[in-house]
């Protein structure tokens, strides 16, 4: 199967992810406990898109707006959509991102990293370290995406997950 | 924007296969061999190439400018300027008219596409040239490549010129080939293969 088919075909495992962790970021007033990690605090704000999917009829929703509190995402999603893209404000420790999530390739856009240096530092190491400084506060955050998916991946592949976390996901969709 | 400044775009890769990481002096020669090239004086739409990530003025590749520890960083420097049609149509009218006037009224078909030629390098080299510069790391203890861009046609040029230098094809991490690099035992495969969109809404499968 060639990528383009592979993306249409398996699409929705991104926007599953992306509902999921929206689903346990709620439940969990935005503390999500991660592996060996601690406690992240997730949440969902500012912009959600939804769609139906990638075919001829596609029916997309933009929620956005500041304080949302995505009751029109919720609707979308009794509808049938999922979602596609989300900004997402992550934090862990002393250590805080805000990005914009997509569930196609679960690429990252407008990702916010605090770093302490100066970015206008002239000098070759100074750039050098400031390069260096960014990669690592994005590996971070790229690591613990992967935990994250992970996680979701181990529910989703798990023969419980209709009874248990699918079931959870629409009470907490019936409960709105 | 991109991984020195601002706010940051990024895709992510995997390595098809495994290849052996070349020496510095080698992955030097090779970000030569695929440097970027100056239009500035040239006649020519746009180029794109290697530069160094630190300055996309310079393609030395002096290791310390690509090399830091288990972290390979270049950055992907296109140039391009754009003729937009009416003006390329309008210097068109103007050029055929004085030769019209000087030689020929009437133009054969390839006395106007050479003369169509003409005008449009005379014009390209005449508009000034954007520079666009995307970053990319490249974690080579994990096979991991970062791209600090997300678009279609940024892929496609970033993909294209890591094959030709590297001679090796990048994977885009998308969920389902993730996923698959996460639970590469067989059950998990044979688990994703098989795997149906949930129904988070009381239809479809589960």
């Amino acid at each position: 199967m060639d990528l383009v088919d592979l993306i249409r075909e398996k699409r929705f495992l991104g926007q599953e992810f992306l509902t999921w962790l929206w689903f346990v970021s709620e439940r969990g007033a935005s503390r999500v406990p991660i592996e060996g990690r601690g406690t992240a605090e997730i949440h969902f704000e500012e912009r959600m898109v939804l769609d139906t999917g990638l075919d001829l009829y596609r029916q997309t929703v933009t929620c956005q707006g500041r304080n949302l509190d995505l009751t029109e995402a919720r609707a979308a999603l009794k509808e049938g959509k999922k979602v596609s893209q989300a900004r997402v404000r992550v934090a862990l420790a002393d250590r805080e991102w805000r990005l914009t999530l997509s569930a196609d390739g679960l690429d990252m856009t407008g990702v916010r990293l605090s770093s302490h240096r100066d970015p206008f530092e002239e000098g070759p190491e100074e750039r050098a370290g400031l390069l260096l400084d960014r990669v690592a506060l994005l590996k971070e955050l790229v690591d613990l995406l992967d935990l994250l998916f992970e996680e979701f991946l181990a529910r989703r592949l798990d023969p419980d997950w209709p009874s248990r976390d699918l079931a959870a996901i629409r009470r907490w969709l019936r409960k709105e | 924007m991109g991984l020195l400044e601002g706010a940051v775009r990024l895709t992510r890769y995997h390595l098809s296969d495994a290849p052996d990481l070349p020496q510095d002096g080698e992955l030097a020669e090779r970000l030569r061999t695929h440097a970027f090239v100056s239009i500035e004086n040239a006649p020519q739409e746009s180029s794109s190439g290697w530069v160094e990530i630190l300055d996309p003025f310079s393609i030395r590749f002096e290791p310390q400018s690509f090399r830091f520890g288990d972290i390979v960083a270049l950055a992907l420097r296109t140039d391009s300027r754009r003729l937009a049609p009416a003006v390329l149509k309008r210097y068109l009218t103007m050029a055929e008219a004085d030769l019209k006037q000087r030689a020929d009224p009437r133009l054969s078909r390839d006395q106007r596409r050479e003369l169509k030629d003409r005008v449009r390098l005379d014009l390209l080299t005449r508009i000034p040239v954007a520079t666009r510069v995307l970053e990319a790391v490249w974690f080579t203890n994990e096979g991991e490549i970062w791209l600090a861009g997300v678009g279609a046609k940024e892929r496609e040029l970033f993909e294209d010129l890591w094959r030709r230098t590297f001679g090796s094809g990048l994977v885009w991490q998308i969920p389902i080939l993730l996923a698959a690099r996460l639970r590469p035992d067989a059950a998990g495969a044979a688990a994703l293969a098989g795997l149906k969109p949930a129904a988070l809404y009381g239809r479809g499968s589960d």
